[in-house]
Protein backbone atom coordinates (compact mmCIF):
# COMPACT_ATOMS: atom_id res chain seq x y z
CA UNK A 1 0.00 0.00 0.00
CA UNK A 2 1.61 3.32 -0.98
CA UNK A 3 0.42 7.27 -0.14
CA UNK A 4 -0.89 7.30 -3.57
CA UNK A 5 -3.30 4.26 -2.90
CA UNK A 6 -4.21 4.35 0.77
CA UNK A 7 -7.65 6.11 0.36
CA UNK A 8 -8.48 3.25 -2.85
CA UNK A 9 -6.91 0.26 -0.98
CA UNK A 10 -9.23 2.24 1.59
CA UNK A 11 -12.48 1.94 -0.12
CA UNK A 12 -11.30 -1.79 -1.31
CA UNK A 13 -11.50 -2.58 2.40
CA UNK A 14 -14.04 -4.71 4.23
CA UNK A 15 -15.89 -2.00 5.74
CA UNK A 16 -18.93 -4.57 7.34
CA UNK A 17 -18.50 -5.87 10.82
CA UNK A 18 -21.49 -8.49 11.04
CA UNK A 19 -24.75 -8.38 12.49
CA UNK A 20 -24.30 -10.56 15.70
CA UNK A 21 -27.86 -11.40 16.15
CA UNK A 22 -30.71 -10.99 18.49
CA UNK A 23 -28.57 -11.18 22.33
CA UNK A 24 -25.26 -11.13 20.17
CA UNK A 25 -21.91 -8.87 21.25
CA UNK A 26 -20.94 -6.41 18.86
CA UNK A 27 -16.69 -6.43 18.81
CA UNK A 28 -14.97 -3.75 16.79
CA UNK A 29 -11.72 -4.72 16.33
CA UNK A 30 -11.22 -2.69 13.12
CA UNK A 31 -11.28 1.02 12.55
CA UNK A 32 -14.01 2.56 10.22
CA UNK A 33 -16.78 0.31 10.35
CA UNK A 34 -20.16 -0.17 9.82
CA UNK A 35 -22.80 -2.84 11.46
CA UNK A 36 -25.97 -2.92 10.18
CA UNK A 37 -28.36 -4.54 12.40
CA UNK A 38 -31.11 -6.58 11.25
CA UNK A 39 -33.86 -7.50 13.91
CA UNK A 40 -36.99 -9.67 13.62
CA UNK A 41 -38.46 -9.14 17.08
CA UNK A 42 -37.56 -6.89 19.91
CA UNK A 43 -33.94 -7.72 19.88
CA UNK A 44 -30.54 -6.72 22.44
CA UNK A 45 -26.92 -6.66 21.24
CA UNK A 46 -24.39 -5.20 23.31
CA UNK A 47 -21.56 -2.95 21.83
CA UNK A 48 -18.02 -4.30 23.62
CA UNK A 49 -16.36 -1.20 25.12
CA UNK A 50 -13.51 -0.04 22.87
CA UNK A 51 -9.80 -0.96 23.87
CA UNK A 52 -8.44 2.37 22.55
CA UNK A 53 -9.41 5.81 22.07
CA UNK A 54 -9.82 7.50 18.25
CA UNK A 55 -11.91 4.22 16.74
CA UNK A 56 -14.19 5.08 14.33
CA UNK A 57 -18.02 3.14 14.05
CA UNK A 58 -20.86 3.54 12.79
CA UNK A 59 -23.95 0.82 14.12
CA UNK A 60 -27.31 1.31 11.94
CA UNK A 61 -30.82 -0.21 12.36
CA UNK A 62 -31.03 -1.85 8.44
CA UNK A 63 -34.06 -3.68 8.92
CA UNK A 64 -36.64 -3.14 11.64
CA UNK A 65 -38.50 -6.24 12.63
CA UNK A 66 -38.48 -5.01 16.09
CA UNK A 67 -36.55 -2.39 18.28
CA UNK A 68 -32.67 -3.21 18.32
CA UNK A 69 -31.57 -2.15 22.23
CA UNK A 70 -27.71 -2.00 22.27
CA UNK A 71 -25.72 -1.77 25.74
CA UNK A 72 -22.60 0.24 25.77
CA UNK A 73 -21.16 -1.06 29.16
CA UNK A 74 -18.85 2.06 29.73
CA UNK A 75 -21.61 4.33 28.44
CA UNK A 76 -22.42 6.15 25.20
CA UNK A 77 -21.79 9.82 25.92
CA UNK A 78 -20.94 12.43 28.38
CA UNK A 79 -24.25 11.70 30.53
CA UNK A 80 -23.29 8.37 30.98
CA UNK A 81 -26.29 6.52 28.94
CA UNK A 82 -25.36 3.09 28.48
CA UNK A 83 -28.83 2.00 26.47
CA UNK A 84 -29.25 2.83 22.69
CA UNK A 85 -32.97 1.81 21.64
CA UNK A 86 -32.75 1.81 17.63
CA UNK A 87 -36.68 1.86 17.05
CA UNK A 88 -37.24 2.74 13.49
CA UNK A 89 -34.86 1.45 10.30
CA UNK A 90 -32.10 4.44 9.27
CA UNK A 91 -31.66 5.15 12.55
CA UNK A 92 -27.56 5.47 12.54
CA UNK A 93 -25.12 6.31 15.15
CA UNK A 94 -21.87 7.39 14.61
CA UNK A 95 -19.09 7.09 17.22
CA UNK A 96 -16.13 7.60 18.20
CA UNK A 97 -14.08 5.73 21.50
CA UNK A 98 -12.86 7.64 24.28
CA UNK A 99 -10.57 7.43 27.53
CA UNK A 100 -12.86 6.31 30.39
CA UNK A 101 -12.48 5.82 34.20
CA UNK A 102 -12.27 2.36 33.76
CA UNK A 103 -10.84 1.54 29.99
CA UNK A 104 -12.47 3.51 27.41
CA UNK A 105 -16.14 3.92 26.17
CA UNK A 106 -18.02 5.35 23.02
CA UNK A 107 -18.95 8.58 22.26
CA UNK A 108 -21.89 9.49 20.11
CA UNK A 109 -21.00 11.80 17.20
CA UNK A 110 -23.91 11.79 15.01
CA UNK A 111 -27.22 10.52 15.96
CA UNK A 112 -29.15 10.74 12.80
CA UNK A 113 -32.50 9.16 13.56
CA UNK A 114 -34.53 8.67 16.79
CA UNK A 115 -31.81 6.76 18.75
CA UNK A 116 -33.45 6.88 21.76
CA UNK A 117 -30.78 6.49 25.08
CA UNK A 118 -31.36 5.87 28.44
CA UNK B 1 3.96 -1.56 2.29
CA UNK B 2 2.30 0.38 4.93
CA UNK B 3 2.76 -0.99 8.61
CA UNK B 4 0.62 -0.64 11.23
CA UNK B 5 3.04 2.44 12.36
CA UNK B 6 2.94 4.10 9.59
CA UNK B 7 -0.60 4.12 8.26
CA UNK B 8 -1.51 7.08 10.09
CA UNK B 9 0.66 8.80 8.41
CA UNK B 10 0.20 7.43 5.53
CA UNK B 11 -3.15 8.71 5.17
CA UNK B 12 -2.32 11.87 6.26
CA UNK B 13 -0.17 11.94 3.13
CA UNK B 14 -2.38 10.43 0.74
CA UNK B 15 -4.29 12.27 -1.46
CA UNK B 16 -7.97 13.89 -0.40
CA UNK B 17 -9.12 15.63 -3.00
CA UNK B 18 -11.62 13.84 -5.50
CA UNK B 19 -11.93 16.59 -8.37
CA UNK B 20 -15.21 18.41 -8.82
CA UNK B 21 -16.42 17.43 -12.28
CA UNK B 22 -17.52 20.83 -12.91
CA UNK B 23 -21.77 21.33 -14.10
CA UNK B 24 -23.80 18.86 -14.79
CA UNK B 25 -20.73 16.40 -14.03
CA UNK B 26 -21.01 13.07 -12.09
CA UNK B 27 -19.22 12.68 -8.62
CA UNK B 28 -17.70 9.07 -8.33
CA UNK B 29 -16.33 8.10 -5.15
CA UNK B 30 -13.87 5.20 -5.63
CA UNK B 31 -11.87 6.02 -2.69
CA UNK B 32 -12.74 6.64 0.62
CA UNK B 33 -12.26 9.55 3.17
CA UNK B 34 -12.26 12.13 0.24
CA UNK B 35 -13.42 15.19 -0.14
CA UNK B 36 -14.93 16.94 -3.26
CA UNK B 37 -14.85 20.83 -3.38
CA UNK B 38 -17.27 22.37 -6.11
CA UNK B 39 -16.91 25.82 -8.17
CA UNK B 40 -20.28 27.04 -9.22
CA UNK B 41 -19.62 29.90 -12.54
CA UNK B 42 -23.63 29.98 -12.42
CA UNK B 43 -26.61 27.53 -11.65
CA UNK B 44 -25.43 24.18 -11.24
CA UNK B 45 -25.85 20.76 -11.33
CA UNK B 46 -23.74 17.59 -10.42
CA UNK B 47 -24.95 13.88 -10.19
CA UNK B 48 -23.85 11.95 -7.41
CA UNK B 49 -23.31 8.08 -7.80
CA UNK B 50 -24.63 5.64 -5.92
CA UNK B 51 -21.53 4.44 -3.44
CA UNK B 52 -21.34 0.23 -4.24
CA UNK B 53 -20.54 -0.23 -0.44
CA UNK B 54 -21.44 0.26 3.20
CA UNK B 55 -18.76 2.34 5.03
CA UNK B 56 -17.33 4.83 2.71
CA UNK B 57 -17.18 8.19 3.67
CA UNK B 58 -17.04 11.15 1.53
CA UNK B 59 -17.56 14.80 2.18
CA UNK B 60 -18.96 17.23 -0.32
CA UNK B 61 -18.29 21.23 -0.36
CA UNK B 62 -19.06 24.42 -1.81
CA UNK B 63 -15.96 26.33 -2.71
CA UNK B 64 -16.58 28.78 -4.52
CA UNK B 65 -20.46 30.70 -5.18
CA UNK B 66 -20.97 31.20 -8.87
CA UNK B 67 -24.09 30.08 -8.10
CA UNK B 68 -26.47 27.69 -6.57
CA UNK B 69 -25.38 23.64 -6.95
CA UNK B 70 -28.00 21.11 -6.97
CA UNK B 71 -26.42 17.54 -6.49
CA UNK B 72 -28.95 14.95 -7.20
CA UNK B 73 -28.66 11.36 -5.49
CA UNK B 74 -31.00 8.97 -7.01
CA UNK B 75 -31.18 6.34 -3.95
CA UNK B 76 -31.34 8.71 -1.71
CA UNK B 77 -29.17 11.03 0.71
CA UNK B 78 -31.40 10.18 4.21
CA UNK B 79 -33.92 7.71 5.73
CA UNK B 80 -36.61 10.08 3.65
CA UNK B 81 -35.19 8.90 0.47
CA UNK B 82 -34.68 12.92 -0.35
CA UNK B 83 -32.56 12.76 -3.55
CA UNK B 84 -31.43 16.48 -3.76
CA UNK B 85 -29.30 19.18 -2.04
CA UNK B 86 -28.81 22.71 -2.86
CA UNK B 87 -25.76 24.10 -1.94
CA UNK B 88 -26.36 27.62 -2.39
CA UNK B 89 -23.74 29.24 -0.02
CA UNK B 90 -20.00 28.98 0.03
CA UNK B 91 -18.76 26.87 2.32
CA UNK B 92 -22.13 24.52 2.67
CA UNK B 93 -20.74 21.37 3.53
CA UNK B 94 -22.27 17.66 3.91
CA UNK B 95 -20.15 14.76 5.74
CA UNK B 96 -21.43 11.64 3.92
CA UNK B 97 -21.64 7.68 4.64
CA UNK B 98 -22.54 4.66 2.55
CA UNK B 99 -25.03 2.38 3.55
CA UNK B 100 -27.16 -0.12 2.70
CA UNK B 101 -31.19 0.69 1.00
CA UNK B 102 -31.75 -3.27 -0.49
CA UNK B 103 -29.38 -5.79 1.12
CA UNK B 104 -25.96 -6.80 -0.66
CA UNK B 105 -27.47 -5.05 -3.91
CA UNK B 106 -27.96 -1.16 -3.48
CA UNK B 107 -26.74 1.14 -1.61
CA UNK B 108 -27.27 5.14 -0.61
CA UNK B 109 -25.54 7.77 0.95
CA UNK B 110 -26.89 8.97 4.15
CA UNK B 111 -26.32 12.65 5.45
CA UNK B 112 -23.63 12.40 8.65
CA UNK B 113 -23.18 16.29 8.87
CA UNK B 114 -24.92 19.31 7.29
CA UNK B 115 -22.59 21.93 8.74
CA UNK B 116 -24.50 24.81 6.52
CA UNK B 117 -27.72 25.44 5.29
CA UNK B 118 -28.12 22.83 2.84
CA UNK B 119 -31.71 22.07 2.08
CA UNK B 120 -32.91 18.62 0.53
CA UNK B 121 -36.37 18.28 -1.38
CA UNK B 122 -38.38 15.21 -0.72
CA UNK B 123 -38.85 13.50 -4.69
CA UNK B 124 -37.70 9.81 -3.84
CA UNK B 125 -36.78 8.29 -7.08
CA UNK B 126 -38.39 4.77 -6.12
CA UNK B 127 -39.87 2.53 -3.42
CA UNK B 128 -38.02 2.49 -0.83
CA UNK B 129 -37.22 -1.04 0.91
CA UNK B 130 -38.92 -0.19 3.99
CA UNK B 131 -41.19 2.76 5.40
CA UNK B 132 -38.62 5.49 6.41
CA UNK B 133 -39.45 6.90 9.65
CA UNK B 134 -41.46 9.59 10.08
CA UNK B 135 -39.36 10.46 13.18
CA UNK B 136 -35.91 10.35 11.62
CA UNK B 137 -33.72 14.03 11.53
CA UNK B 138 -34.36 14.75 8.05
CA UNK B 139 -30.50 16.17 6.22
CA UNK B 140 -31.85 20.35 6.31
CA UNK B 141 -31.17 19.69 10.17
CA UNK B 142 -28.29 21.40 10.72
CA UNK B 143 -25.70 19.25 12.04
CA UNK B 144 -25.29 20.84 15.64
CA UNK B 145 -28.68 20.01 16.80
CA UNK B 146 -28.61 16.57 15.42
CA UNK B 147 -26.40 14.71 18.22
CA UNK B 148 -28.42 14.16 21.01
CA UNK B 149 -26.06 12.64 22.91
CA UNK B 150 -25.72 15.68 24.87
CA UNK B 151 -28.98 16.03 25.16
CA UNK B 152 -30.55 11.95 26.26
CA UNK B 153 -34.45 11.81 26.02
CA UNK B 154 -34.62 9.69 28.60
CA UNK B 155 -33.08 10.22 32.59
CA UNK B 156 -29.91 8.66 32.68
CA UNK B 157 -28.96 5.51 34.45
CA UNK B 158 -25.38 5.11 33.96
CA UNK B 159 -23.74 1.72 35.34
CA UNK B 160 -20.80 3.66 35.48
CA UNK B 161 -19.29 6.75 36.89
CA UNK B 162 -20.92 9.20 34.40
CA UNK B 163 -17.95 10.27 31.88
CA UNK B 164 -18.38 13.95 32.70
CA UNK B 165 -15.85 12.92 35.46
CA UNK B 166 -12.33 13.10 34.15
CA UNK B 167 -13.41 10.10 31.52
CA UNK B 168 -14.68 13.04 29.31
CA UNK B 169 -11.87 15.26 29.00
Amino acid sequence: MSIHRIHHDLYKGAKKLTDPGDAGTIRVTEDLQICEMVTTTGETRTLQNPTKPGILFTLRLLTDGGDATVTGANGLNVTGNTIAAFEDDGDLLHMISVTHTTGYRWEILVNTGAVSLS
Amino acid sequence: MTSAHRIHHDLYRGSKVLTDPGDGGTITAIQDLQICEMVSTGADTRTLAAPTKPGIRLVLRHLTDGGSITITAAEGLNTLLETEVVMSEAGDLLQLIAVTLVADSTYRWEILVNTASVVSSATPSHTPSHTPSPSSTVSHTPSHTSSPSHTPSHTSSPSHTPSSTPSST
